[in-house]
């Protein structure tokens, strides 16, 4: 039997949707012309031609993007320290985690308390650039991957989900003979895949975002993530365009470097793409994973 | 068992690697610490700038920290040709284009170690006032090449007033960056008279907008220097009367312009979006042929002129001087921003490679070299026609696009022809660069004797003030401010720090007049290349 819906309700429906709709449509329709931008030819760019799709169809910019060597470069790295960072912080969390939310650790409420202590409280900017100095570690991969290969944030919603595991699961395997680490590798790790996948998406998207790891620890070039290089050709690009109005110094040589919109647009896409790609793979886990530690019992 | 083993076996490989991947840095800066301390010894001792032969042979690899550039210098062809012809290896560092101020303090006080810098004069003049910086004079006496190849004016910048010289200055070439443009094809089609003054202007714009129903003049500047000049007046901060500094808001002309472009505005005779214009959407609207004029630079014009040309393939842009003020003046000022382009300097404690570094700089300065990393090699990136270096392409672009990058100062003697080579590599761009800097060198140019000042007045205040009188003169031509209250804005003005920045001025203008006489004697970059 049909349940009948009030005319409210259906208004409510219908106003709902079309919110959300429109919601959506603002953050899709950007990227839309963004892309749209990047295979457009730059004279219909200028011109403002180009909505939602692409006037004067041409592949030139992507070619010219992916010869860039700087953002070559910049992506490499942005992988090698995407991959390699996201691996450190999952063990790292994973092995934290693990321990603080199991009953019989001992001091595991000053341990907990400590880390939340860090959570809320860090040295800042400066005296963490001093601390990465001190260490040798400028100008190197691990100055991009360890500043943030640990976040207690995490930890702290993994332990909430290891702790709502049944603990008769783990009781059997330790009758079994399952030391700690066969159990959280054998047992918990395998129950947990939704929250490792989101905790690790967290992880990933967070090192390709990183930018201020380059703008803090790193001079050269070789070492320069993508999402600096990124940004950095994004602003110089608009202060070069106001500048060519208002006449702003070295004017006469920076304007002929500007780079055009559509390779602009270009740019943006394919530094995109990679951790978009990595979506796909681990929806099914996320909508889990998302609402890890709400329900607690 | 065996899998976790696996596992944890990958891992340490993997971050073996990485360790591999970033040791050689790592190495470096260890060493660089190790360097820092002995230049300390060395400059203890004393005796850093006695010796007279330098041989690059004996220098180490040079670490250079320069501000943001887009690309990997050290994968440049001009850092190995570079390399080969004054053997010197130079390690390339950038800064960040943001927070690059903060950064570099940053590197400076953590003591980290560069043996030159190559900083925006923002980034100079705030290290020279940590003193943070080497005095260069003995220096500069035992490589007299890089003050004989360079422009003198630039130099006053750079010297404290305890006579220290903190850094080699790049000045940059005289010559208009930016005058009106306006549409050529239009202009032909309908008979339209270039203008000459105001009235002319006026009565321009009128036929423009009656004749056609395109918006006459875009733009989004408070201060239009085409108009601006048709009533007297200079896009400079400070004016000389007798003697006597005083900010250009002083001037009664600023009135008449600010009404005149109010009643354009009320008249609908230029773009109504003129307050809140961006830079792209003047970009859009001379590109789609809405608009007929606007304030051109002439890098800005192939862009335009292409996309305009897939509809109106006739369509072409020229330039118009600055309109004649009463007294018959055209006020042509040279762009006053690319006085110093960057500064070259030295950070204490890096004495141990300054003569090496500075014999760098020299020799990047001489003629011959000069001309290999700025234009390239002659039959192979360049051939010259008429005297000027046009590229030979793709070889050019590919090797030569950042060349200047690496210059270390601008030989003033070579630079206005290597540096035609950057604009002769694209037809359009070469063309309405000649056509604006051609028409003006039939008139005198003005120039801003504040070209090359340096007080600290104008560190503190220039950017508040000026923000605030852009924001009245936009309020004012848009109408939301009327012109009669010109006085309490000047007034406030005054309080908001005006009158330190005017006095300021003042004290610089007085102990400097050797300075303005070299300023205000320039000469425009081309008037001898081309023959005027």
């Amino acid at each position: 039997m049909k349940q009948k819906i009030s005319y409210q309700e259906r208004v409510f429906q219908t106003v709902n949707a079309l919110v959300f709709l429109a919601l959506g449509l603002t953050t899709l329709l950007p990227f839309v012309n963004l892309l749209a931008k990047s295979f457009s030819s730059e004279s219909a760019v200028l011109a403002g031609r180009v909505g939602l799709w692409p006037e004067g169809f041409q592949l030139g910019t992507y070619q010219y993007v992916l010869t860039e060597p700087q953002f070559r470069q910049s992506f490499v790295n942005s992988i090698l320290v995407t991959l390699c960072g996201t691996a450190l912080a999952m063990v790292l969390t994973c092995m934290v985690a693990y321990p603080l939310s199991r009953g019989w650790l001992r001091g595991r409420r000053l341990l907990i308390l400590l880390f939340v202590f860090v959570m809320l409280f860090n040295g800042g900017m400066v005296p963490t650039y001093l601390l990465i100095n001190g260490m040798h570690m400028l100008n190197t991969y691990w100055a991009l991957i360890l500043p943030s290969a640990f976040s207690v944030y995490n930890m702290i919603l993994l332990k909430n989900f290891f702790e709502e595991l049944p603990e008769s699961v783990e009781e059997s395997a330790r009758l079994d003979g399952a030391g700690n680490m066969t159990i959280l590798l054998k047992i918990i790790l395998p129950m947990s895949l939704p929250a490792i996948a989101t905790i690790g998406l967290f992880y990933a998207v967070g090192y390709w975002n990183n930018y201020m790891g380059g703008v803090l620890y790193i001079t050269d070039p070789q070492y320069k993530p993508l999402q600096q290089y990124l940004y950095e050709l994004v602003t110089e690009s608009q202060r070069i365009q106001e500048g060519m109005i208002t006449g702003d110094y070295n004017m006469d040589r920076d304007s002929m470097n500007a780079t055009p919109d559509a390779i602009r647009a270009a740019t943006i896409m394919l530094s995109s793409v990679p951790i978009m790609l990595v979506y796909p793979f681990l929806q099914k886990y996320f909508v889990k994973g998302l609402v890890i530690g709400s329900v607690k019992g | 068992m065996r899998k976790m083993k696996r596992l944890m076996a990958m891992l340490l490989a993997g971050m073996l690697m990485m360790a591999g991947c970033s040791g050689e840095s790592g190495e470096s800066s260890l060493s660089s610490a190790g360097e820092t301390q002995s230049s300390q010894v060395s400059q203890a001792s004393g005796s850093s700038a006695e010796s007279t032969e330098v041989n690059p042979a004996d220098a180490p690899t040079l670490k250079w920290l320069s501000y943001y550039a887009s690309f990997d210098p050290n994968s440049e062809y001009a850092a190995g040709l570079l390399e080969e012809l004054t053997g010197y290896k130079v390690e390339y560092h950038l800064l960040p284009s943001e927070n690059a101020e903060q950064r570099l303090s940053l590197e400076i006080s953590s003591g980290n170690h560069y043996d030159v810098m190559k900083l925006t004069y923002t980034q100079y003049a705030m290290l020279a006032g940590q003193g943070a910086l080497l005095p260069l004079n003995s220096y500069l006496d035992e490589n007299p090449g890089i003050q004989a190849n360079t422009d003198p004016k630039g130099w006053y910048t750079v010297t404290q007033q305890s006579g220290d010289i903190l850094g080699v200055p790049e000045v940059g070439l005289v010559q208009l960056f930016n005058a009106l443009g306006f549409r050529k094809d239009l202009f032909d089609q309908y008979g339209w008279e270039l203008p000459n003054t105001v009235d002319e202007f006026y009565q321009l714009l009128v036929d423009i907008k009656t004749e056609t129903g395109k918006i006459p003049l875009t733009g989004n500047q408070a201060i239009q220097p085409t108009v601006f000049s048709g009533f007297g007046l200079d896009t400079y901060a400070f004016e000389i009367n007798d003697g006597k500094v005083q900010s250009y808001l002083r001037n009664p002309g600023v009135r008449e312009y600010l009404t005149f472009m109010n009643k354009l505005y009320n008249e609908g005779l230029i773009d109504p979006d003129w307050p809140v214009n961006k830079g792209e959407n003047v970009d859009q609207k001379m590109s789609t042929g809405d608009a007929v004029m606007t304030n051109m630079s002439w890098s800005s014009t192939p862009n335009w002129t292409r996309a305009l040309q897939e509809t109106v393939p006739e369509a072409s842009f020229e330039s118009i001087l600055p309109l004649t003020d009463s007294n018959g003046v055209k006020h042509i000022n040279p762009n006053s921003g690319t006085a110093i382009g960057s500064v070259m300097c030295i950070p204490k404690g890096a004495e141990e490679n300054a003569p090496y570094v500075m014999d760098m700089i020299e020799k990047r300065l001489e003629k011959d070299v000069y001309w290999q990393f700025n234009a390239g090699t002659e039959g192979v990136h360049y051939n010259l026609e008429d005297g000027v270096p046009v590229p030979i392409q793709p070889k050019y672009a590919e090797d030569m696009t950042n060349g200047n990058y690496f210059q270390t100062s601008v030989n003033y003697f070579e630079h206005p022809i290597t540096w035609m080579s950057r604009v002769a590599k694209d037809e359009l761009l070469y063309d309405a660069w000649y056509d604006m800097n051609l028409k003006s060198l039939d008139y005198d140019y003005i120039y801003d004797p504040f070209f090359f000042s340096n007080f600290e007045e104008y560190e503190k205040y220039n950017a508040s003030l000026s923000q605030k009188a852009n924001d009245y003169f936009m309020q004012v031509i848009a109408g939301t401010e009327s012109i009669d209250s010109y006085d309490s804005f000047l007034e406030s003005w005054e309080q908001a720090g005006g009158l330190e920045y005017e006095a300021g001025a003042q004290e610089w203008y007085d102990s400097n007049p050797e300075i303005i006489e070299l300023a205000l004697a320039s000469e425009p970059a081309y008037k001898s290349v081309f023959g005027k």
